[in-house]
C-alpha cells in the first residue's frame, strides 16, 4: 500500500516584508532589506541593535480582547497566520470533522514578551503580583491551545522546540501526522517575536549575532564577503497541510507536495556547535532520497545563510558536496536576507516562499550579496528575482547542538 | 520498508524524587511512598502553595556529568543526560547505526531555572511598579544562557553526548509532553525514519516563576502542613497538584533490530493517539467526553480492544477537575468494565512533574508489566462522590498484566494516550497503529455501561 501523500493548500505568512500572502510576496519580489534599527525597545548597549520588525500588525484585527490579554505578540501572529492560511486554503472549518484537523507548531522560547514583566514582578514585587495568565501565556503550546479553542479544533495538536530548525521540523512532523493517520488536515509552521529586551540579550549569547558596523540594511548579508553575522527578525508562517486525495477531491488549489524530509544530528563539540558540511550534506541527500527524486531534480535551494564565515562556509561546502559535480545544478538563495532570520518561523516562511515560487514560476534572490565570500560552483541568485520556474525546492535549516532539517516541496507526480 | 514495524522498549531509566534509576522509581511507586516537602531553594513564604516533590541532592559528577555541564546547562538537562545514559546502559545498546538513532524528549518549561536566575542578575529594578518593558544589562549576561534556556537542549544535549545522529527535537506540549514525545518517537520508528529512539520527558519546574504561575491559577495543593499526603488523586480531599520535578527515559527500538542483537525487551508500544478538547486553556469539563474520544481513537489506531486492558495508569493529577473528568471518560470508553479495571495514579507518589510526569509513568508501566504488579494510588483515604472506580488504594496488587493504557491531559486542552503491551502479548489482526482510524467501527467496550 502506498503511503499517504501530503500537499500544501494554504499559506498564512506574516513577516517584516508584509502581512498576508499577497503583501508578503509582492514585497519579496522587490528584493530589498527590511532590516532596521530596533524600535520596540531601546537597544543601546546590545551587541546587535537591528532586526527585521513587522509593521502594521494589529492583534485586535484577529483576536478578541480576552484572548489578546492572555497571549503575547508571537501567539497573536500565529493566530492571524492560522486564520489567513485557512482562508487561503478555502477551508470551511465548520464543515470539517474537527477531530481530523490538527496543528504542529514550533517556537523558540515561548511567549517571552508576556513573561518578561511577570519575571520582573516575581523578582521585585512578589508572587501575588504575577499575572494569572503567566501559566498559559508563556508556555510553548499556547498558540495551539488558543487557536483550537477559538475555532473548535479537536484534532491532533503538537508544538516542538527544535531551535532554528523548528519550523522545518514542525512541517515534517505535521506531514508525518497526516501520513500516520492522526489527521487529514494539519496547520503547521512557526511563530516568533524575539524583539524583547531580555530575549534579545539571550540571543546575544548564541554566538552568531552580527555587530553590524554598517547601516542596518547592510547588516545581514549571508554568503557575502562583507557579512558580519546573523540578524534576527520577527514573524510567523502557518501552512495548511492536507492529505492529497482529499485536497484533490475538494478541488483545492495545491501549491506543492511535501515530497520528503530528513532530520539529522551531529555530535558536535559544544551545545552551540553547528553540524559539519558532511553531516549537512548527508541530511540533504537523505531528504532528497526520501522525496524519491534525484539530486539533479532539485531546481532551487533555500539556504540557511547564518551569515558567519564558518557557518556559510560549511553550508556552501555541503551544497557543493551534494550538487557541485552535477551537470545541472540548482540555483541557491537565502531570501531571509530581506527580513532577518525568524528562528523557528524561518523554516515555515521558507516553505511558504517555496510554495509561492512554485506557483509563480520565479525564484527569489539573496539580497546584499554583492561579492561572494567563498569561491564555489553554486549558482547564487542575487539582486533580483529570476524567472526560472522551479519544480522542486529544497529548504534547509540548522539547529544549535548539531541539528539539521530539510524538506523538499515539489510539484509532485500525478 | 515493512508497513508493520513494531516498536519495543529495551531500556528504562529515571531521575525522580525517589533518586536515580528505574529501580528506585519502581520501588517507590509500588510501595506508595509519597514524596513532598517544603520548598527550600527559594523563598515561598508569599506563595499559597509552598511544597513540592523534588529530586534529592545528587552527586552529579559521580553520575557522569562534568563541571562544564554543571556550569553551562540547566538542571533539566542534567536530568535528561543522566537518565538517557542510564536507559542506554540498561538497553545494552553498544553498536548502532548513528543516523538511524534519534532523540525526542518532552518538556513543559525546559531550562527555565537557569533563565530565571540569570534574569534576576541582569534585570534592573525600575521606578515603575510593573514595567511593560524590562531593562536588562546585555553585557554581563551569562554566555551559556542561550543553550541553557533552549528547550531543544533537553534532547540535543543527549544526542550530542551519546552520538545519536538521527531525528532530534524537543516536544513542548506542557503536561502531556512526555507521552507526546514517546508517541512521536514510536512513530518515527514505525514509519521507518529511525530504528532506535531515546525518548521520555524531563522537567525542573520548581522555580519561583513556575510555582507562582501555577499557584496563581489555583491548581496547586495548599496542604503545606502535610506535604507527604498532599498529592491524593481521586480522594475526596484532593485540592490541587503537587509540583514536582524529574525525568523518565525509555529506549525504543524496532522489534527486529532489538531481536537481532538479542536485547531484553520490557514490552511494546501498541498505539498512541492525541486529540484536543477545544474547551479551555486550563479547565476540564466534568463529562469526560473529549478524553473518551481520545481513548476511542487510541483503540481505533491499535490492534487492541478496550476489553484487553488490564490496568490503567491514569493522569490522576489530584485536581478536582482532572480526576472527575478522567473517571467519567473511563466510564464512557470502558463501559461497565471501568469499575473492574485497576486504575492508579503514580502522581500520588511522585507529584506532578509536568512534561516529565507521563514519561516517568510510562517507565513505571513497563516495570509493572515485568513485575506483574499494579502500583497503588497513595494517600487514598476517602472516596469521592465523583470518583467511584477502583483506584488501587495504597497497596500494590499482583496481577497478570498484558496491556496497560496510560494517558495524560494538559493545558491547551491536550489529551494524549498510549497502549503498552507485555513482551508475550501479541496484538490481533486488526489494523496496526500505522493505520488510519476512519471507517473503523466503534472500539468501545463490548459491555454496556
Amino acid at each position: 500500500m502506498s503511503r499517504r501523500r501530503v500537499v500544501v493548500t494554504g499559506l498564512g505568512p506574516i513577516a517584516p516584508c508584509g502581512i498576508g500572502k499577497e503583501a508578503f510576496w509582492r514585497a519579496s519580489l522587490e528584493a530589498r532589506s527590511h532590516i532596521g534599527r530596533i524600535r520596540r525597545f531601546d537597544p543601546t548597549g546590545y551587541r546587535c541593535q537591528v532586526a527585521g520588525q513587522v509593521e502594521g500588525f494589529e492583534a485586535r484585527d484577529w483576536l478578541d480582547v480576552k484572548t489578546r490579554n492572555q497571549t503575547d505578540r508571537s501567539v497573536h501572529m500565529a493566530f492571524a497566520c492560522c486564520e489567513m492560511a485557512v482562508a487561503d486554503a478555502g477551508l470551511d472549518l465548520d464543515g470539517e470533522d474537527a477531530t481530523q484537523v490538527g496543528m504542529y507548531f514550533a517556537n523558540q522560547f515561548g511567549g517571552m514578551e508576556f513573561a518578561e514583566p511577570e519575571l520582573y514582578a516575581q523578582a521585585y514585587l512578589g508572587p501575588q503580583r504575577v499575572s494569572a495568565y503567566q501559566a498559559i501565556a508563556w508556555f510553548y503550546a499556547a498558540a495551539q491551545g488558543q487557536w483550537s479553542i477559538a475555532r473548535g479544533i479537536l484534532g491532533f495538536g503538537k508544538t516542538l522546540v527544535g531551535d532554528r530548525a523548528g519550523g522545518i521540523m514542525a512541517l515534517a512532523m505535521g506531514s508525518l501526522a497526516i501520513r500516520q493517520g492522526h489527521a487529514q488536515v494539519v496547520l503547521a509552521g512557526g511563530f516568533e517575536a524575539p524583539v524583547v529586551p531580555y530575549v534579545w540579550a539571550i540571543h546575544q549569547t548564541s554566538g552568531l549575532l552580527s555587530e553590524h558596523r554598517q547601516s542596518p540594511e547592510k547588516a545581514y548579508r549571508p554568503f557575502d564577503a562583507e557579512r558580519s553575522g546573523l540578524v534576527l527578525g520577527e514573524g510567523s508562517a502557518i501552512l495548511v497541510l492536507e492529505e492529497r486525495d482529499r485536497a484533490l477531491a475538494r478541488g483545492a488549489r495545491i501549491y506543492g507536495e511535501v515530497l520528503g524530509y530528513a532530520l539529522g544530528q551531529e555530535p558536535v563539540a559544544s551545545p552551540l556547535g553547528l553540524a559539519s558540511a558532511s553531516r549537512l550534506a548527508a541530511t540533504l541527500r537523505a531528504g532528497v532520497a526520501e522525496a524519491r527524486i534525484e539530486p539533479e531534480e532539485i531546481d532551487h535551494v533555500l539556504a540557511e545563510g547564518l551569515g558567519t564565515p564558518e557557518s556559510d562556509g560549511e553550508e556552501i561546502a555541503a551544497l557543493e558536496q551534494v550538487f557541485g559535480a552535477l551537470p545541472r545544478r540548482p540555483s541557491v538563495s537565502a531570501p531571509k536576507s530581506m527580513i532577518g532570520h525568524t528562528l523557528a518561523a524561518a523554516g515555515a516562511i521558507d516553505v511558504a516562499w517555496a510554495a509561492l515560487m512554485l506557483e509563480q514560476g520565479v525564484v527569489l534572490p539573496t539580497v546584499q550579496l554583492d561579492r561572494p565570500a567563498d569561491p564555489s560552483r553554486l549558482d547564487f541568485v542575487t539582486g533580483a528575482p529570476r524567472d526560472d520556474p522551479p519544480e522542486n525546492v529544497l529548504c534547509l535549516s540548522r539547529a544549535s547542538g548539531g541539528g539539521v532539517a530539510c524538506l523538499v516541496l515539489g510539484r509532485g507526480k500525478e | 520498508m515493512s508497513r508493520d514495524r513494531r516498536v519495543v522498549v529495551t531500556g528504562l531509566s529515571a531521575v525522580s524524587p525517589a533518586g536515580v534509576g528505574a529501580e528506585a522509581l519502581w520501588r517507590a511507586a509500588r510501595d506508595g511512598q509519597s514524596f513532598g516537602a517544603r520548598v527550600s531553594g527559594f523563598d515561598v513564604s508569599a506563595n499559597r502553595s509552598q511544597i513540592a516533590a523534588e529530586v534529592p541532592a545528587l552527586d552529579w559528577l559521580a553520575l557522569g556529568l562534568d563541571r562544564e555541564d554543571l556550569a553551562r546547562l540547566d538542571r533539566v538537562d542534567h536530568f535528561s543526560l543522566v537518565a538517557a545514559r542510564g536507559a542506554l546502559l540498561d538497553a545494552g545498546l553498544e553498536r548502532f547505526e548513528p543516523h538511524r538513532a534519534g532523540v525526542v524528549i518532552g518538556t513543559a518549561v525546559g531550562g527555565v531555572g537557569f533563565m530565571e536566575q540569570e534574569f534576576r542578575r541582569v534585570c534592573r529594578r525600575q521606578d515603575k511598579d510593573k514595567p511593560s518593558w524590562v531593562a536588562v544589562d546585555p553585557v554581563s549576561v551569562n554566555g551559556h544562557l542561550y543553550s541553557a534556556f533552549l528547550a531543544h537542549s533537553v534532547s540535543s544535549e543527549v544526542a550530542r553526548r551519546v552520538g545519536f545522529e538521527g531525528p532530534c527535537f524537543t516536544v513542548a506540549t506542557g503536561c502531556t509532553a512526555g507521552l507526546d514525545a514517546l508517541g512521536a518517537a514510536a512513530e518515527l520508528i514505525a514509519c521507518g525514519l529511525a530504528d532506535v529512539m531515546i525518548t521520555g520527558g524531563a522537567d525542573a519546574p520548581v522555580t519561583p516563576i513556575v510555582l507562582t504561575a501555577f499557584d496563581n491559577i489555583n491548581c496547586l495543593t495548599r496542604r503545606n502542613d502535610d506535604p507527604g499526603r498532599a498529592s491524593r488523586p481521586f480522594d475526596r480531599d484532593r485540592d490541587g497538584f503537587l509540583l514536582a520535578e524529574g525525568c523518565g527515559v525509555l529506549v525504543l527500538e524496532e522489534e527486529e533490530h532489538a531481536r537481532r542483537r538479542g536485547a531484553r525487551t520490557y514490552g511494546s508500544v501498541l498505539g498512541f493517539a492525541s486529540l484536543s478538547n477545544a474547551f479551555h486553556m486550563t479547565s476540564l469539563p466534568a463529562e469526560g467526553t473529549e478524553l473518551a474520544r481520545t481513548l476511542d481513537r487510541l483503540f481505533e489506531r491499535s490492534r487492541v480492544s478496550p476489553d484487553q486492558v488490564d490496568y490503567i495508569n491514569a493522569h490522576g493529577s489530584s485536581t478536582k477537575q482532572n480526576d472527575r473528568n478522567e473517571t467519567a471518560a473511563f466510564k464512557l470508553t470502558f463501559g461497565a468494565r471501568a469499575k473492574r479495571i485497576p486504575i492508579s495514579s503514580t502522581k500520588s507518589v511522585l507529584g506532578h512533574s509536568l512534561g516529565a510526569a507521563s514519561a516517568l509513568e510510562s517507565v513505571v508501566c513497563f516495570r509493572a508489566l515485568a513485575e506483574g504488579m499494579v502500583p497503588p494510588t497513595a494517600n487514598y483515604e476517602n472516596p469521592s462522590a465523583d470518583c467511584d472506580l477502583d483506584y488501587v488504594p495504597n497497596q500494590p496488587r499482583e496481577a497478570r498484566l498484558r496491556v496497560i493504557e496510560c494517558n495524560a491531559s494538559g493545558f491547551s486542552g491536550i489529551h494524549s494516550a498510549a497502549l503498552f503491551g507485555h513482551p508475550d502479548f501479541r496484538p490481533g489482526k486488526r489494523r496496526g497503529f500505522l493505520a488510519n482510524a476512519s471507517g473503523t467501527p466503534s472500539p468501545r467496550s463490548s459491555e454496556a455501561a
